[in-house]
């Protein structure tokens, strides 16, 4: 029997359960198992080529092949990682679940034949002592755990797998910080955003509520929303994508660009009176004094009283928009604080306007701030199917538009109106476009042309938005599924050597699957 | 010669291996150490850390450790929270920092949070070997002996060969 250099323990131990002595083949990477008589002969050969040095360490090594080292080696547990590809630990997950075990014991339950089987070949050559403690190791292992979880005797580090495993049903998943993503990916998740905020910035007439301009600086300023996780779940099968935290803070300080007086304004009067749809902020002073200075700025022109139901016949009325002699009261107001803290979530949806005027609540089924798709595994080749598209080389494009759909979906619920979306399609935005750009150098109507083209090229930068959007998600999406996990797991020493001496010439997930299929 | 210190976490390893069925096992833990960690060297130190209220499920364990030499160390309770384990931990840790610090600090535990002394030990290179409950032996302590290079190993297996 042979082994690579790396795996000495391994040939210690079979030499030790089999009576061997394991030899170093330097000049071979190896490490042999040869008998007593081979060994003999082998001294020899080395002593007579004067060799004597090599000679002795051969024999002082074959003298700590004893019965106290394999007593030791027996009793040590090892810890054991492999990657395994994704779709085979989603696999397991999911029929630890299914079966109500740990992943653990799922695991120990698929590797145990093929182990037994090892050393089924071998048992003849093992000394009868050795191999009865080989059986006893194998049986000890196999045997679920004595008496049930006693939550309250758990340990933190087995709380959290007990959490994990029996809780939370197992899960897949990776995230990434904002920090962590290319600068791609924070760029066009920011664009898309941003798209969805400028979309929102015309009024029912189609004109802008806030300079485009100013809207742009904004989101200049604004740190970056993007995080990336996936999180899948086996069981009941599905997968989830977060790309962006609709709610971020930060602070803007003047900089002494007058820009940034339009954008404090812009803020002030979004926090006085919201228009932009599912747009939500907080605003602060940058210290106690400002602060007073902006909430008496923000208070003014609030609210009046008219004839109505109320208390001595009046009723509160909510002024929606600062007459012009509020605004220049703001302005200046806002013109000698420095700064401001803002608190702002964009998108937030709680209820979806309908084309009545009404509000009701969002669906159910659409989350604001994550992509949703059933996940699967096909049943001849074990490869994923996410919303039945496969996940492989040849499928790339049909997964980018399935995100691509996801994310047109999704932004109709951000959509002020989201009976009207799209509000337009992407081919007509284009021709317009390019019809009224050739229309500006001909004078005609300049200024409502200018505008128009911008409101077009909005709806194009959106539809961009997406394209690239869904091209990045799905690139990651399919690396994340067609990639590997590391599995570990503690096993015997003894039994890992016979494990490895079996996956050396297996792939690891073959051996996972072999048992999956023989148990289903 | 080398020097062997065995530190056993007693509610731990009183609970674990009741908890596993293993009373065979529990009645002898501290003959058990001591065998085992005589095969390393010198015995110089064997401490059980304990709660200064434990009750042992079995008579039997605490006899066995007291007869194998194993002093105690009580650790109070806060506001009903135990403190062996910070207790052991601090112990092991400062005695790394002793000149007659054995060179083996064997630590009798199946709990993760152990990993955190199991660093010291390799940073001020000496060697810990683990013993803990095989069920319960957390995935986070088998795989950072692993990683140190330090043996960790299993009380049933450990009673079955010897």
């Amino acid at each position: 029997m042979e082994f690579d250099n790396k795996q000495r323990i391994n040939a210690k131990i079979f030499a030790l359960l089999q009576g061997l002595v394991p030899v170093e083949k330097p000049e071979e990477n190896k490490v042999v198992l040869v008998d007593r008589d081979e060994l003999m002969a082998r001294v020899s050969d080395l002593e007579g080529s004067g060799r004597k040095d090599e000679a002795y360490r051969l024999l002082v090594a074959a003298e700590s092949l004893t019965d106290d080292a394999f007593k030791n080696l027996y009793s040590q547990m090892a810890s054991k990682s492999v990657r395994i590809r994704t779709s085979t630990m989603f696999h397991l997950i999911r029929e630890a679940h299914g079966a109500q075990i740990t992943r653990s014991e799922l695991v120990r339950q698929l590797l145990l034949p093929t182990i037994i089987e090892f050393f089924n070949e071998i048992r003849g050559d093992v000394e009868y002592e050795k191999a009865r403690l080989v059986h006893y190791c194998i049986d000890n292992w196999r045997t679920k755990r004595k008496g049930a979880w006693r939550l309250s005797e758990l340990e933190n580090d087995k709380l959290d797998e007990y959490y994990e495993e029996f809780v939370r049903g197992g899960v897949l998943k990776k995230h990434q910080r904002s920090d962590q993503l290319k600068l791609e990916f924070r760029d066009s998740t920011k664009s898309f955003l941003r798209s969805l905020f400028r979309l929102n910035n015309l009024d029912e007439e189609g004109n802008f509520i806030y300079s485009p301009e100013v809207v742009e600086k904004y989101w200049d300023l604004q740190i970056d929303p993007a995080i990336f996780e996936i999180e899948a779940t086996p069981s009941p099968g599905s997968l989830r994508v977060l790309f962006y935290n609709n709610a971020v803070m930060f602070k803007l300080k003047r900089s002494g660009d007058p820009e940034d007086l339009a954008i404090l304004e812009l803020l002030a009067l979004e926090r006085r009176n919201g228009r932009i749809h599912n747009f939500r902020l907080d605003i602060s002073g940058l210290n106690e004094e400002e602060d007073d200075i902006l909430r008496e700025a923000l208070d003014q022109h609030t609210s009046y009283l008219v004839n109505g139901e109320g208390f001595l016949g009046l009723t509160i009325k909510q002024v929606d928009k600062l007459p012009e002699k509020g605004r220049e009261k703001l302005r200046q107001a806002l013109s000698g604080i420095s700064g401001l803290f803002v608190e702002s979530a964009f998108p937030i949806v709680s209820t979806v306007k309908d084309e009545d005027g009404s509000f009701k609540n969002a669906p159910s089924d659409v989350k604001f701030n994550r992509l949703e798709f059933s996940l699967s595994l096909a049943k001849d080749d074990w490869a994923f199917l996410l919303d039945d598209v496969p996940i492989d080389d040849s499928h790339q494009s049909d997964l980018n538009a399935l995100v691509r759909q996801k994310l047109l979906r999704l932004s109709k619920y951000l959509y002020k109106e989201p009976w009207a979306f799209p509000p337009i399609e992407y081919e007509t935005a284009r021709e317009r476009y390019e019809m009224m750009v050739s229309k500006v150098g001909r004078n005609h109507d300049s200024q409502n042309v200018q505008k128009d083209i911008l409101v077009h090229l909005i709806y194009l930068d959106f539809y961009d938005s997406i394209s690239s959007l869904s091209e990045l998600i799905g690139a990651e999406l399919f690396r994340f599924l067609s990639g590997t996990q590391v599995l570990t797991f503690t096993i015997p020493r003894v039994l890992l050597a016979f494990l490895e001496k079996v996956t050396s010439r297996m792939d690891f997930d073959e051996v996972l699957l072999q048992g999956l299929e023989k148990g289903s | 010669m080398t020097t062997v210190g065995v530190y056993v976490d007693g509610p731990n390893v009183d609970r674990t291996l009741h908890g596993a069925g293993e009373y065979d096992i529990l009645v002898r833990v501290g003959s058990l150490l001591v065998e085992f960690a005589e095969e390393y060297g010198e015995l110089t130190e064997k401490i059980v850390f304990m709660d200064h209220d434990n009750k042992w499920k079995l008579r039997d364990t605490r006899d066995d450790l007291e007869a194998n030499g194993f002093t105690f160390d009580l650790a109070p309770r806060i506001y009903g929270k135990s403190l062996t384990d910070p207790m052991m931990h601090c112990h092991v840790v400062d005695r790394l920092h002793d000149d007659n610090c054995p060179s083996i600090l064997v630590m009798a535990t199946s709990d993760g949070d152990v990993t955190i002394p199991l660093e010291y030990v390799s940073n001020h290179s000496r060697t810990s070997v683990v013993v803990g409950e095989q069920n319960s032996l957390s995935r986070l302590l088998t795989r950072k002996c692993t990683e140190l290079g330090f043996e960790c190993h299993s009380f049933q297996l450990l009673a079955k060969a010897r």
